[in-house]
């Protein structure tokens, strides 16, 4: 069984919304993290290359 | 540098990733395709799913579950590997787990109960599976959407005819009350410093704290001492005695490499 993951296309399950903010969350914190690795070890281009989604 | 917009859908669970956005995210941050595409998504489907995807759901969990339900190396069909295991065995196993894997399994049983139409089955399912939900509500990442997925598994899967008391107990279910709880005591253990092998108190620690502060004069006076930061009575405590010595047992024996894997 796969499960749906169209580009753009908005969520057309209660599930598939759990899944996007669950996957956001972990992203999310992921990034968080690294941001707060990175500002420690003055090491800042790691997180311009990320995803572009954050300073 | 500003944030896509599309990140905020996703933040609301509005939009999906698409295949393009996992394999950019996953090239940076490897393993968080996985929660996009966790068996739980496949399993807490609303409609009754026909046993053989069931059973190559229960099939892929990490192999401490998936031997409780197939005999070794289950292949297409799942269903001639099916153990005889009963149903105490199987979800006190689970109980213990209070992973993500034991929440798949769980629902997996429901899924199989509801295709097979055994109505026993349910009966026994339904209090553990809340039991590992509430534990693993309490943790990262599910707290963040623990309310709304409670919802969801009180729709579909927890009530059953059987029960008679089940719908009272999901009535008062306080969520937030119980995430609460979980993270002191999840605190609590980590304060402790019993744990050898992980920096911070797995699910399956949960199981423990259920077990041991089981009634609320105990709670009482073990946090009635660690308020008072008097460390040496929590410690002399004989509740707290059991509870370490069995938190180190668990962390010696296989039940805790197994429980690893996931």
């Amino acid at each position: 069984m796969t499960l749906s993951r169209k580009p753009g296309h908005p969520t057309n399950s209660q599930i598939d919304s759990f899944r996007a903010r669950i996957w956001y969350i972990m992203v999310e914190i992921r990034l968080q993290l690294m941001t707060a690795y990175a500002v420690e070890k003055h090491f800042y281009p790691i997180v311009s290359i990320t995803l572009e989604t954050r300073v | 540098m500003k944030r896509p917009c599309k990140f905020d859908k996703y933040k609301l669970g509005k939009n999906v990733p698409s295949d393009k956005t996992c394999r950019v995210v996953e090239s940076e941050l490897k393993g968080s395709t996985k929660w996009l595409d966790h068996l739980l998504w496949k399993i807490a489907q609303p409609q009754t799913l026909d046993i053989e995807t069931t059973y190559s759901i229960l099939a892929q969990l990490k192999p401490s579950i998936s031997n409780l339900f197939f005999y070794k190396d289950p292949k297409p069909p799942f269903a001639a590997y099916r153990t005889h295991h009963s149903i105490e065995k199987i979800l006190l196993k689970l109980d213990r787990d209070s992973s993500w894997d034991a929440l798949v399994a769980c629902l997996g049983l429901i899924q199989e109960a509801k295709y097979l139409n055994t109505v026993g089955v349910l009966f026994f399912t339904s209090r553990p599976t809340l039991r590992i939900f509430l534990r693993i509500a309490s943790s990262y990442p599910m707290r963040f959407i623990a309310k709304d997925f409670f919802q969801y598994l009180k729709k579909y899967f927890l009530p059953n005819e059987v029960d008679k008391d089940i719908d009272n107990i999901l009535e008062n279910v306080n969520i937030e009350g119980n995430i609460h709880y979980y993270n002191v005591m999840t605190l609590f253990i980590e304060d402790l410093y019993i744990l050898k092998k992980s920096l911070f108190a797995p699910t399956a620690c949960l199981y423990f704290t259920d077990k041991y502060f089981n009634t609320h004069d105990v709670l009482q006076e073990v946090f009635t001492f660690k308020y008072n930061h008097d460390w040496k009575s929590v410690r002399k405590h004989p509740t707290v005695k059991k509870l370490t010595r069995a938190i180190r047992r668990w962390e010696n024996s296989k039940e805790y490499d197994s429980s690893n894997l996931s």
